[in-house]
């Protein structure tokens, strides 16, 4: 096995035979006393998908509607739309009617579902209007009030929301030009 | 030293309070019970009420079980139904090797007192009720809670004695050993028996945090020289990126006026690695050079005659054009042209360098937005868990489905496999973010030279036209006219002569800089060769008597995977090891927990003695794999023994009170045995800990 000199932080002696291997501009046999061991290293999981964020947005997104209360389909566009600044430019862009007549404005939000059977079953938001809709509980309520309670919480999300005002089933329709949702 | 002297656990519910207090003797313990009882929820405690959850990777929230968390199981009038539980805290009680005692209680759920405050009582608040005064409290998993004075863990490092080193970590910095990575040394949690070495701490993105905690607490001495080195080597890293800096701006300063600088080289005399004790780099003849009727000349010998020309075209005048197109003005507005060509060719190509640079920089700047918005969001989780228990969301609280009480991770992590818990996630974004500015960085400096680069090339250009209209115009003039070639002539040879003796006077300020440079390298390198190479024979010697310790142990509990001689300490990972093998997947069950037991123990052993080791050693089920009665037998027996001098033990164990009273060496043993009852059982009286 070839010698490799020493750094800083002491490598494993098969991690510098495979780093040296690697930056060798010759192509040479990998010696068959080397032990490569692949390990599967843990993944990075979107903020967009933790529980914990998911739910104090859905939170948040009811509590900036009219009556705290929206159309799931209405919720789906805007927790869709909180996702990237390329989603939150796109919904800007439709908000201020700047869109082709026939692009579509609906959009889904894959998590949302299980996002508000937790909550509903946590008594933070509950079905109305024959399940078609939801809004915020009294327990909801009381934590929309702490979310806005720190001006740093969520900051791009709120921002983005404000700037929608008012915003409520109506406004969509009438914003989105589709009537029939 | 370290000892727990005992460790109180307890619940408030909608039905009446619950309690368990268990005290422990200070050398040879055994906490027995039957299965589901409750003896993994004693350590799971103690690790909770230290801070070290984060030590169990799997799971960042309280390790506790749901007794603690949400509803405790009761038998009434033979109906078994659930009480909800209110709040919940657990306390321990430890003393060091002065005596020093100290009570550390920290609630699971209270509507007030968050997860991350510790309430500390100056005294053995547990053993003695009159010691529960108003506690100081303090706070964890915070920056600073391993270093300031009202962080919980500095409490506990300085209990300890311990000062916590610098190590290395994957992005080239280094960062506190913290107590969490130490702790698998001490505490073994049940599902930890899988694999013959400690837990493995990833979340500071230490590097071999099990070979750092090993060196720590076995003091060895190599890692101290490694530790300087590390230090040597990022300072020589930030002493090349200044050389590169300085560098690069004496190319910039030179390239403005056309000019190159020579006699500095592209690295300073021991600022490569194979380097060993250099002479600083000397910079005597560092010079600018110009491009004169094509050779390069230093700027001086160019200065001399430059000056004369001026001079001479003062003392000439302006001389009258010519009639019919003198072939003088014809030849120089020629040589103008096609200088000025030149020029335009080269200003073409550094625009287009400059449009990349920028298109680099503005996507740069995109991927640094998307980095920062994401670190945000999952800080910003962080605040919405306590949030979330203000309001009595409990998934948001402890992250485990509301309805069926399974933990929610699977919800999270879809089909992606292990993932980073919230906390990993940002470190991880934070060095992300890092890496990125860096690039960034270095994409503006080159964007900046680029810049300045075509600056000075449109300058050139500009100047040539000038002199190129104006040989135009004396071509067309009419006869005995003053020159306008000759006056702009005169006019940029001044600006040329002022120009290059400025660019000079900022060189020097820079020539002398890269010296200042040139001498730190120099130095840096001189102290790294001197630094003693290889391991320091009390290391080596140090390790073979863990070794050799490990080996007893385990000849003693007939380890019967193959030879016990083949099981060394790995030079690199400081893990127990057969050469060419993989421990965790190679041997028996049985036989991991063998080699584990005997592995810690022998650190404790050799820890305690010359290092920095507490002695205490917390080892929850290791009997799970149906170790055979007689081998366990004689893990007690070493265990016991150990403990006589090196510190104290806690193992629990499941095994029946009559075979484990045959089992035990007879005077040695403190035996904890809760019997067929759970561990909470109903304790009305008002706790002096509750707040």
């Amino acid at each position: 096995m070839t010698e490799i000199s020493s750094s800083a932080v002491p490598m494993h002696r098969d991690e510098a035979t495979v780093l040296h291997l690697a930056s060798s501009a010759e192509v040479v046999a990998v010696p068959s006393e080397l032990d490569i061991v692949f390990r599967m290293q843990p993944k990075q999981v979107e903020a967009r998908h933790r529980v914990a964020y998911r739910t104090a947005l859905v939170v948040l997104v009811l509590s900036h509607f009219n009556r705290r209360a929206a159309k799931l389909t209405n919720l789906h566009t805007v927790m869709w739309a909180t996702r990237s600044a390329r989603t939150r430019r796109v919904f800007g862009a439709w908000w201020n009617g700047r869109r082709f007549y026939n692009a579509s404005t609906e959009r889904l939000d894959p998590d949302l579902q299980i996002t508000l059977n937790l909550a509903i079953v946590d008594g933070l938001v509950a079905p109305a209007g024959e399940g078609r809709r939801v809004q915020l509980t009294k327990k909801g309520i009381e934590l929309a009030h702490l979310l806005d309670g720190e001006p740093e919480l969520l900051a791009i999300e709120k921002k983005f929301l404000g700037a929608l005002e008012p915003l409520s089933d109506a406004s969509m329709d009438r914003r989105l030009g589709e009537v029939q949702r | 030293m370290l000892r727990l002297r005992a460790v109180r656990l307890r619940a408030h519910t909608i039905g009446g309070r619950f309690g368990r207090t268990v005290a422990f003797g200070p050398q040879f313990n055994v906490l027995r019970g039957d299965n589901s009882r409750g003896k993994t929820q004693v350590v799971q405690a103690v690790i909770y009420a230290l801070g070290m959850e984060r030590m169990l990777q799997a799971r960042a929230n309280a390790p506790l079980g749901s007794a603690l968390t949400s509803e405790i199981r009761t038998t009434d009038d033979e109906q078994a139904h659930g009480l909800a539980v209110v709040s919940s805290w657990v306390a321990v009680e430890l003393e060091n090797s002065v005596g020093r005692i100290t009570t550390a209680q920290r609630y699971v759920r209270h509507e007030r007192l968050q997860p991350n405050i510790v309430r500390v009582w100056d005294g053995p608040a547990l053993t003695d009720p009159s010691w529960a005064g108003a506690p100081d409290d303090l706070f964890l998993h915070l920056p600073g809670s391993a270093s300031r004075e009202l962080g919980f863990h500095k409490l506990l490092t300085d209990m300890l004695e311990w000062s916590l080193p610098e190590v290395p970590t994957y992005t080239g910095e280094s960062r506190t050993l913290y107590p969490d990575v130490l702790f698998p040394f001490l505490i073994v949690d049940q599902q930890s028996w899988g694999s013959a070495g400690p837990r493995r701490v990833g979340r500071y993105q230490i590097r071999d945090p099990i070979r750092r905690s090993a060196e720590f607490l076995l003091s060895l001495e190599g890692p101290v020289a490694d530790r300087r080195r590390a230090e040597l080597d990022q300072t020589l890293a930030t002493l090349r990126t200044q050389w590169a800096a300085a560098r690069s701006a004496v190319d910039t300063l030179a390239g403005v006026v056309g000019g190159r600088v020579s006699g500095v080289p592209q690295h300073a005399a021991g600022a490569q690695a194979r380097a060993t004790s250099p002479e600083p780099t000397r910079l005597e003849a560092a010079e600018l050079q110009l491009l004169e009727r094509d050779e390069w000349l230093s700027a001086e010998s160019v200065l001399t005659p430059l000056a004369e020309q001026i001079a001479r075209a003062h003392a000439a005048g302006q001389r009258h054009v010519a009639a019919d197109q003198d072939p003088e003005t014809v030849r120089q507005l020629d040589e103008a042209r096609s200088q000025l060509a030149e020029v335009a060719a080269a200003v073409l190509l550094l625009e287009q360098d400059l449009s990349l640079g920028e298109a680099q920089l503005a996507a740069l700047d995109r991927r640094l937005n998307l980095l920062q918005e994401e670190r945000d969001r999952n800080v910003d989780i962080r605040t919405l868990v306590r949030l979330g228990s203000q309001v009595a969301a409990f998934h948001l609280t402890d992250h485990n489905c509301p309805t069926c009480r399974q933990s929610l991770d699977p919800v999270e992590a879809g089909d992606l496999g292990p993932v980073l818990d919230v906390d990993e996630t940002v470190a991880l974004l934070n060095a992300q973010v890092s890496t990125t500015q860096k690039m960034r960085q270095r994409a503006q400096e080159s964007v900046t030279q680029a810049s300045n680069s075509y600056a000075a090339m449109q300058r050139r250009a500009d100047q040539l036209r000038t002199t190129v209209r104006a040989f135009e115009a004396d071509v067309m003039a009419p006869p005995e006219a003053l020159s306008a070639g000759d006056i702009a002539t005169q006019v940029t040879l001044q600006l040329r002569y002022d120009e290059l003796q400025r660019t000079l006077a900022a060189l020097r300020e820079r020539f002398d800089e890269l010296g200042g440079l040139a001498q730190q390298i120099a130095a840096v390198r001189a102290e790294l060769s001197h630094l003693p190479a290889g391991t320091p024979e009390t290391d080596t010697a140090r390790l073979s008597t863990v070794a050799l310790g490990m080996r007893q142990k385990l000849s003693e509990t007939r380890f019967d995977s193959y030879d016990v001689s083949a099981v060394e300490i790995d030079q690199d990972s400081l893990r127990p090891t057969r050469e060419g093998y993989d421990l965790d997947i190679d041997v028996s069950a049985s036989d991991v927990v063998r080699i584990k037991v005997a592995y810690l123990d022998s650190i404790r052993v050799v820890g305690q003695q010359h290092g920095r080791h507490p002695g205490l050693l917390i080892l929850d089920e290791p009997r799970q794999q149906d170790i055979d009665v007689d081998d366990f037998a004689a893990i007690l027996n070493y265990l016991a023994s150990s403990s006589s001098y090196a510190g104290q033990t806690i193992i629990t164990t499941a095994t029946p009170r009559e075979q484990l009273d045959q089992l035990l060496p007879s005077t040695l043993s403190h035996v904890i045995d809760l019997g067929q009852e759970r561990l909470l059982q109903p304790d009305p009286r008002t706790d002096p800990l509750d707040p």
